[in-house]
């Protein structure tokens, strides 16, 4: 595994000063700026939450820090660190005092070898997609810490229900990406990254039917593992309050908070580097994107791209799904997604092994044809309903305009569609 | 500086370990068994085994535990095992044979075998190329143990509810 640290340490050359001090003040520089970077992420996907939020709901959200409200991440930030961090009287001290380290640890280190470029990656580990996968299985403790530190009925809840669904969906999310990994022949997410392409159709997505369907299943697991809506029991405000951060006030409630959404960024990020190619840019081969830092640029923005696209479909998610009961939750883990990636794997490591080359051609082109008529389908849909139904919301009091938006409206059009449908249908 | 790594983290695994033995509350242990755990975890890196270092803390530290946690946490043990006489003699008796056997066992390798490998001696291509050709039938085995298990889990756990 060849650090960045080492690099930079051999670039600068740093005569006469010992080289391992010289790395180890590398690696903790390197350390703050990837966790700079993370919180920025964090920060401004809370943002970007609340006005998705709103837009779902046809109204405002943060508008008035900043342009577009966008400046609301960092006045939250202000109004969380100077707030009084509450210790309950009943609380396990110490317990309470830890418990978002493992949370904060667990999602920042991941970030540590998460690919943002060809370049840009603080540590390409020669295991890096089980890194992940076992780095951030220590939110679970702090989420379990929390819970029962607390003493509070309704944290012990969340957390064990948290850890409950953690561990439980951390199987089929391992197995999806272990189809990747079959795939590619190595752990590296660089290397995995490095065996895909820049086009859509050489992608690991539209590798195969069976890497399509793995796709959707490391997703949902994925989002059921940051204990995302609909898959959001552990904080599930009508039964829990909040869950098993209902007792955390301050920058410690931050942490959780920011954790949340720092893994949003991450699971996107991670399904980007496994399945959409990360940094690949069309027509440009890793090569040429190697001697450019020009390319290198467009490849860090690419990447951000698609990471960004995922996560904003995860905040949509949330606001469009309604939430499951909790044995549906298991339900839908043991007895569809486990069975379902059992098969995507086995259907992978038949394919490599029995499909010859020119075959797997067709079968990408056919894969790539599908997906992406599926998906023109879906987003066709999504913008008639935008079109026709309308979420122009702008509500600007101070200049006394109540905006265009009409309840009724949504009704109206619906009761339309469906009239002209039916009379589709007689015809 | 391997050295100083060394130290530092073999320090925080036994410490854990200790913690882990001499806390009287249950969940505290647990908490000190994990910090054990990934202390353990860093000196399998030391040893240029990331894979086993990777697999130790997603198992150990992600997997395992969290069910020890989990099982704690919903029966909500109380009960303060007080240490008796006899338990600490008989574990001072049960660990220093164990820890005498092991010294003995590894004086023995220490100089041909105990240094860190090779690059790549560690990584997940060696250890599975390894598992699966020149341990395969053990490995095999010890599958169908844990398979024999699992089923026992669910043909008991069913038995209660009924």
């Amino acid at each position: 595994m060849q650090l960045l640290a080492e690099r930079i340490a051999t670039w600068l050359g740093m005569e006469g000063l010992p080289r391992q001090a010289v790395v180890a003040g590398v690696v903790l520089v390197v350390a703050l700026v990837v966790a700079t970077v993370v919180l920025t992420i964090a920060g401004i996907l809370t943002w970007a939450e609340r006005r998705v939020a709103g837009r779902t709901q046809s109204r405002v959200g943060p508008n008035r820090v900043g342009p577009l409200g966008f400046l609301q991440w960092v006045a939250d930030g202000i109004k969380l660190i100077t707030k009084e961090d509450v210790i309950p009287a009943a609380a396990d001290r110490t317990l309470f005092r830890l418990a978002p380290y493992p949370v904060i640890v667990g999602i920042f280190a991941a970030f540590a070898s998460v690919p943002f470029g060809q370049k840009l990656i603080a540590a390409d580990l020669n295991v890096g997609v089980l890194y992940l996968m076992a780095i951030t299985s220590l939110v679970v403790v702090g989420v379990l810490m929390a819970g029962w530190a607390s003493n509070n009925k309704w944290a012990l809840l969340g957390g064990v229900r948290s850890a409950a669904q953690i561990v439980s969906y951390e199987v089929p999310s391992v197995l999806a990406a272990l189809s990747v990994v079959l795939l590619a022949g190595t752990l590296s997410l660089q290397g995995i990254i490095g065996k895909q392409g820049g086009w859509p159709w050489e992608w690991y997505l539209f590798y195969n039917p069976f890497t399509f369907v793995a796709f959707f299943l490391f997703f949902t697991s994925a989002v059921a593992e940051g204990n995302r809506t609909p898959f959001d029991l552990p904080e599930a405000e009508s039964e829990l309050v909040a869950g098993y951060n209902v007792e955390y006030s301050g920058m410690r409630f931050a942490g959780f908070f920011l954790g949340e959404f720092a893994n949003v960024y991450l699971l996107s990020a991670i399904a980007t580097a496994l399945f959409f190619g990360g940094w690949q840019i069309p027509g440009v081969t890793p090569d040429m994107q190697a001697a450019s830092p020009v390319w290198q640029a467009v490849g860090v923005g690419l990447f951000a791209l698609k990471a960004g696209t995922g996560a904003f479909v995860v905040l949509w998610l949330r606001w469009t799904m309604p939430r499951l009961r909790v044995d549906q939750l298991m339900g839908l883990c043991y007895r569809y997604l486990l069975p379902l990636s059992f098969a995507m794997l086995l259907g992978n490591a038949a394919y490599v092994w029995l499909v010859p080359q020119w075959a797997a051609w067709v079968v990408q082109g056919a894969t790539t044809t599908v997906g992406l008529a599926v998906a023109g389908v879906f987003v066709r849909r999504v913008f008639y309903h935008i079109r026709h139904v309308g979420d122009d919301v702008s509500l600007d009091l101070a200049r006394g305009e109540s905006g265009t938006f009409d309840p009724q409206l949504q009704v109206r059009v619906y009761g339309a569609f469906r009239r002209r449908h039916a009379g589709d249908s007689a015809s | 500086m391997t050295a100083t790594i060394f130290i530092l983290l073999a320090a925080l695994a036994v410490l854990g370990a200790v913690l882990a033995v001499l806390l009287p509350n249950a969940v505290h242990a647990a908490m000190a068994l994990i910090v054990m755990l990934v202390a353990t975890a860093g000196i399998y890196l030391l040893l240029s085994a990331p894979f086993v270092a990777v697999i130790q803390i997603a198992v150990y530290a992600g997997a395992i535990m969290v069910l020890f946690l989990f099982v704690i946490m919903l029966m909500n043990v109380e009960l303060r095992i007080p240490l008796r006489r006899w338990t600490l003699v008989a574990g001072t008796v049960a660990g220093g044979l164990f820890l005498y056997q092991t010294v003995h066992l590894l004086r023995g390798v220490m100089d041909d075998q105990a240094r860190s490998g090779a690059d790549g001696f560690g990584s997940a291509h060696e250890v599975s190329s390894v598992l699966f050709a020149e341990y395969v039938v053990p490995f095999e085995l010890v599958s169908v143990l844990l398979l024999v298990a699992i089923v026992a889990a669910v043909v008991l756990g069913k038995r209660e509810a009924a």
